[in-house]
């Protein structure tokens, strides 16, 4: 009866903790007020309606282009560049605000509206029509909505997803293997002179991934980079050219841009200058007439900053002017005012200027309708910033129903609007005066509620070993405090390697205190060999962002000696073949033994096929897997991912059968063991190459703590806790969005399935810290089946004591430092790994695995 | 091949052998009786931090050969202190019978005869080091009084722990560093790490060799962390070097561009300062005399019954 208390108690304080998560969330994160609906011209507007310069856009979009890509002295933009020097392409280097993935960029440039955060957790789940632009005011929508228009897009499927029936014709690209650096752009290539000859568009979206893959790969020098930039320059002669003589394309304008930028690593997704600056340039024969040519190339800047800065969700305003329809309704971006200068008269100009005021302010009222509302614009001193914004409007809404007529008047009412515009924006964008408190506090003290309550269940099980509990104390409170230093959030994983190398070195000491004649001297300095593979594992991949990029095993050793690394990844698959091998034949099935090789064997059969995919490089020089990836390559890699699920699966299910795990904690444990193989099998084909050896490490590991000692729940429960962070860091993972690995997540599955994507991402992300889970359950269960005292052990609820501190922590630190810097590029990154952590890790893998050890004993 | 390869690795052990717990079998080392031993055990630490403190600067602007140089005062200080304030292996009642150093060192074979826990009846279960010092205080304290011996016959046990604390620990103690993440890229940091061990193992090492000398179960009490804190501050000053150099690697993660927080400048300073800190609490504050570090190791016996299944399970298998 106890028990069952004991286990409501725990569910309980982990729904309290989820609850909290999920509270805070809606507090914390700004939520921005979307209008539905298309813009329409105001009925005033519609009596004086200008002609717009052009009618058609070529909108070639070249994923990651840094702006010194195309301006720079080292660029390979020669076209481009003579283009700039004549007048007839206008540049700007395009402000990308973070996140600087692709999804929030492209929503960016095409709504005008700033993503909020939450966009970024909604980049992997896109699928849905909710969360797409379908319903979103954007300039393809305005341009679509044109009489007889039609666009068509060519390039990454990001846009077909988030676009859904938008396009005439369509080939979206999906950039499964970033090794790819022809295909995917080809694949755009080929249908350009196709569709310069077809008259019936009047909107071509391209979207070019060859150079962001470069860039991951090989980063901003990377040797491919002079080619493929002048691969693009090509492309953009190509058009321009057919835009010269085509009388289709007359009055067409193509807009050169790169979504976001690329740090000098080569990744992008946080805030650093070469992330953020992009090079965004308008081209047209006729822009010659009416602007001077600017010198190209220009001298290179540390900053990125090239020409004038324009911030990407202006694109959407200036298209809707040069094209001639309305803003898009949720568009906080500005019309560039050098564009204003194609229109002749100070009325138009004025007009338009006017009409993006307007659809910014209808933004700003729907977000704050309070301060629209009651306004009175006496005394400006003790005005709020809203307030004076509101009143502000109210006089430029005031002249505009009777605008003066003489130039003057009309210009300096212009550069009133546009002070209007820029703050507008600013004020728009801005978000730190938006957050919810009240939720935070609720969701800050309900995390409290079940620290303190899973305390009260299980802070008992820490007082059983006085050491044990002194450390686990020690890693709660240091933890905690190290959420608060945005260094240690971005190094995290200094910390678990300072905290569990230390750890493991306690352990070793322990050991030493242990009679050594019951085990074997040579057995007993096991723990000795933890230390030092922990010393290994900790160097396989450089991670965090201050020494990002900088040597570590796996560049220095593995890359440059594939053999090396085959071999120990050979190792690894075949020491999991012979444990699956070995349990038939003890269960007196010989017959059998034979499928768990073969699974094995399919599996690295798809190893060894997408390395040749995704990191050709490491099969440089490995004579030995030529036969392997001929025979290989017969098949899609999407059909050898299914085949080794299958037979993953038909092992569970067949282990299940025969193990019999519900007939004693004996067989029950035995029956860990083999899933436990099972499971590494599956982490192992979601695990980047280099670091399958990585999981041969972790089993030595567990099997020389395994025998050197019978650890206490106590040490075996922090132990777990240690390595499930450090391996997670040790497989390369951060606490910065950009290091999310995607490049195992769409194994197996053909189209865009959200649910597999989704597992496959975070089994690829948390292969170590599911692996480590899964070891203790087997040790655990192992203990549990030969001394009873073991069984009534509170492991989840221990860990629900860690993970409760965890988010108190990260809670408060997001609560106090709301106004920091970094808030936005360090802190809430956190926040979404500590829910992945917390609702994943924790509650899902950590749960089910305390589950089963309990179950039945 | 695979197979071969494949045996190395070790097999699963179904029940889980049995373990129990060792004795520490060393004895809190002594502070030699005269004040002069006492005055300069004190002296002996603020003047090591002063000089480190002195040094920072140009141990920040010249790391390696900086730490190279102060390796000489180091083991100066260190070998005065020793022959000021301990008293040298066999002469004084260690707990180890290690008998004299050079002895010691000569013939190691006679030095394992003394095998640990050889022939010591266990009396209960559960044991863990809960700070009780098996050695007698009063015996210790008897020994020292002329423990010091003449000033020559202190001369040679000095240089030879010298020789030893520069010889023996050094390489270890760097693998244990690197362990504990001690920079291995860039590789031209390495001599640093090699240094920055020397200095810990002069500080930490130097004066157990005087004291216990090559004795093997004094080491092994010595990797157990397992000798009883003293009077004279040794065992604090090791323990309290190896923590401090630990907590001396918190800053050099943070992101404050400052140039000391380069490899191994905090590490060392944390390590001294850890070292001053072990010293103060023993040597002049006297707390915790005699205690050893609990670990909370528990010692655990299988039933016969478990023993039972074990074999039948073995030979199932």
């Amino acid at each position: 009866m106890q028990h069952i208390t004991r286990i409501v108690l725990l569910v309980l304080a982990n729904l309290l903790l989820g609850a909290a998560i999920l509270i805070f969330a809606i507090g914390f994160f700004p939520h921005k007020v979307s209008l539905p609906g298309l813009a329409e011209w105001s009925a005033h507007h519609a009596a004086d309606l200008t002609a717009a310069p052009f009618d058609k856009v070529i909108f070639m979009v070249v994923d990651a282009l840094r702006s010194d890509f195309v301006y720079g002295n080292a660029s390979n933009f020669h076209f481009t560049q003579s283009l700039i020097r004549s007048g007839a392409a206008i540049p700007f280097t395009g402000h990308a605000s973070p996140p600087t993935i692709t999804m929030p960029r492209v929503k960016a440039i095409t709504t005008g509206s700033v993503p909020s955060f939450l966009d970024l957790v909604l980049n992997f789940a896109e699928s849905d029509t909710t969360s797409t632009l379908s319903t979103q005011d954007s300039w393809l929508a305005q341009l679509k909505a044109k009489p007889g228009a039609k666009l068509v897009m060519y390039g990454d499927d990001t846009w077909l997803r988030l676009f859904p029936e938008f396009f005439e014709r369509a080939d979206g690209t999906t950039s499964f293997f970033v090794s790819d650096f022809t295909e995917v752009d080809n694949n755009v290539t080929r249908h350009i002179p196709e569709e310069l000859a077809n008259d019936d568009w009047s909107g071509m979206i391209m979207h070019f991934l060859g150079l962001d893959h470069i860039g991951h790969k090989t980063g901003p020098r990377g040797p491919n980079m002079p080619a493929k930039q002048h691969e693009m320059d090509r492309i953009v002669k190509q058009i321009y050219e057919a835009m010269e003589v085509e009388p289709h394309l007359k009055s067409s304008l193509l807009v050169l841009l790169g979504d976001h930028g690329m740090n000098e690593a080569g990744n992008h997704g946080a805030n650093s200058a070469g992330e953020v600056s992009t090079a965004l340039t308008f081209i047209s024969p006729r822009f010659k007439s009416t602007f001077e040519g600017l010198q190209s190339p220009s001298k290179d800047f540390e900053d990125f900053k090239y020409y004038d800065q324009v911030d990407q969700s202006d694109v959407a305003p200036t298209l809707a002017a040069l094209l001639g329809f309305p803003v898009p309704k949720n568009s906080l971006g500005t019309l560039i005012p050098k564009f204003l200068a194609l229109w002749s008269s100070e009325k138009e100009r004025y007009d338009l200027l006017y009409q993006n005021a307007r659809q910014i302010q209808q933004v700003a009222y729907a977000t704050y309708p309070e301060a629209f509302d009651a306004v009175s614009c006496e005394g400006h001193n003790t005005l709020s910033d809203l307030q004076k914004l509101a009143c502000y409007w109210a006089e430029i809404e005031d002249i505009y129903k009777s605008p003066p007529n003489s130039r003057d008047a009309l210009n300096e009412e212009m550069l009133k609007i546009q002070v209007f515009l820029k703050e507008a924006q600013s004020q728009l964008s801005g978000t730190a005066s938006k957050y919810d408190l009240d939720k935070m506090y609720i969701g800050l003290i309900t995390s409290l509620v079940a620290l303190l309550l899973s305390i009260s269940i299980s802070g008992a099980a820490l007082l059983s070993n006085a050491f044990c509990g002194l450390v686990f104390a020690f890693i709660g409170f240091s933890y905690a405090f190290t959420m608060f230093a945005s260094s240690y959030v971005e190094e995290e994983h200094q910390f678990w390697y300072w905290v569990s190398s230390a750890w493991l070195i306690s352990l070793a000491i322990k050991q030493q205190r242990i009679d050594a004649k019951d085990v074997g001297a040579l057995t007993a300095s096991g723990s000795v060999v933890v230390c030092a593979l922990f010393g290994v594992m900790r160097r396989w991949n450089q991670t965090g962002q201050k020494y990002a990029g900088e040597a570590d095993l796996v560049t220095d050793v593995f890359q440059k000696r594939p053999l090396v690394l085959w071999t120990l990844i050979f190792l690894t698959y075949s020491t999991i073949s012979r444990r699956l091998r070995k349990r038939p034949a003890e269960l007196g099935m010989k017959q059998m033994t034979v499928i768990p090789v073969l699974v094995a064997a399919s599996a690295f059969l798809f190893k060894v096929a997408f390395t040749a995919a995704d990191a050709p490089e490491l099969l440089k020089g490995v004579v030995i897997l030529k036969p392997v990836l001929d025979f290989a390559n017969r098949y899609s890699l999407i059909s050898l991912a299914r085949i080794v699920f299958m037979g993953l699966g038909n092992l569970a299910v067949t282990a299940l059968y025969y193990e019999r795990p519900w007939v004693s904690q004996r067989e029950k444990a035995s029956c860990l063991e083999t899933m436990h193989a099972i499971m590494s099998l599956f982490l192992i084909t979601q695990t980047r190459t280099v670091n399958i050896p990585l999981f041969l490490i972790f089993h030595l590991q567990v099997k020389l703590l395994q025998n050197s000692r019978s650890l206490q729940p106590l040490e075996l429960l922090i132990t777990m806790l240690l390595l499930q962070y450090s391996s997670f860091f040790a497989f390369g993972g951060t606490n910065a969005i950009s290091s999310v690995d995607l490049s195992n997540a769409y194994n197996g599955v053909g189209g865009y399935n959200i649910h597999a994507v989704g597992i496959l991402t975070f089994v690829s992300n948390w292969a170590g810290p599911i692996w480590w889970a899964s070891a203790t359950a087997c040790v655990l269960s192992r203990n549990t089946a030969s001394s009873p005292g073991h069984s009534h052990f509170d492991y989840f609820g221990v860990l629900t004591i860690f993970a409760s501190v965890g988010i108190l922590a990260v809670m408060a630190a997001c609560t106090i430092l709301r106004e920091h810097l970094f808030i936005w590029t360090v802190f809430s990154p956190k926040y979404l790994y500590m829910m992945a952590w917390t609702f994943v890790q924790h509650m899902v893998v950590n749960g089910s695995f305390s589950g089963l050890i309990t179950a039945g004993g | 091949m695979s197979s071969t390869l494949i045996n190395i690795l070790p097999e699963t052990r179904h029940v889980p052998a049995a373990q129990r717990l060792l004795q520490p079998k060393t004895n809190a080392i002594p502070l030699l009786q005269s004040d002069a031993a006492r005055y300069y055990s004190y002296a002996h630490t603020v003047q090591l931090l002063a000089y480190y403190y002195l040094r920072s600067g140009a141990l920040v602007s010249d790391p390696l050969p900086t730490l190279i140089q102060d390796l000489i005062p180091l083991a100066i200080t260190q070998c005065l202190f020793c022959a000021i304030c301990l008293p040298s292996v066999g002469n004084w009642s260690s707990g180890t019978n290690a008998g004299e150093l050079i002895k010691g060192s000569a013939s190691a074979g006679g030095v394992k005869s003394h095998k640990p826990g050889a022939g010591t009846p266990k009396k209960k279960l559960g044991v863990s080091g809960v700070g009780k010092s098996s050695g007698k205080p009063a015996s210790a304290a008897d020994a020292s009084k002329d423990a010091g011996g003449s000033w020559s016959s202190r001369l040679l046990p000095t240089i030879l722990a010298l020789m030893l604390s520069f010889l023996m620990p050094p390489v270890p103690l760097m693998a244990l560093a690197l362990i504990l993440g001690a920079p291995l890229y860039p590789t031209n940091l390495l001599p640093h790490t090699l240094a920055l061990a020397t200095h810990v193992s002069l500080l930490a090492t130097l004066p157990i060799f005087y004291t216990h000398g090559v004795s093997a179960a004094a080491w092994k009490d010595v990797s157990a962390a397992w000798l009883p804190f003293d009077e004279a501050g040794v065992w604090a000053g090791t323990v309290g070097a190896m923590v401090g150099g630990w907590f001396g690697a918190v800053p050099i993660a943070l992101d404050w561009d400052r140039e000391w927080q380069k490899w191994p400048c905090t590490v060392l300073w944390g390590a001294v300062l850890g070292w001053g800190i072990g010293r103060s609490l023993t040597n002049v504050l006297r707390l915790g005399i005699g205690r050893r570090i609990d670990l909370s190791v528990t010692e655990y016996i299988p039933s016969e019954v478990e023993k039972s299944d074990a074999e039948e399970q073995k030979k199932n298998d």
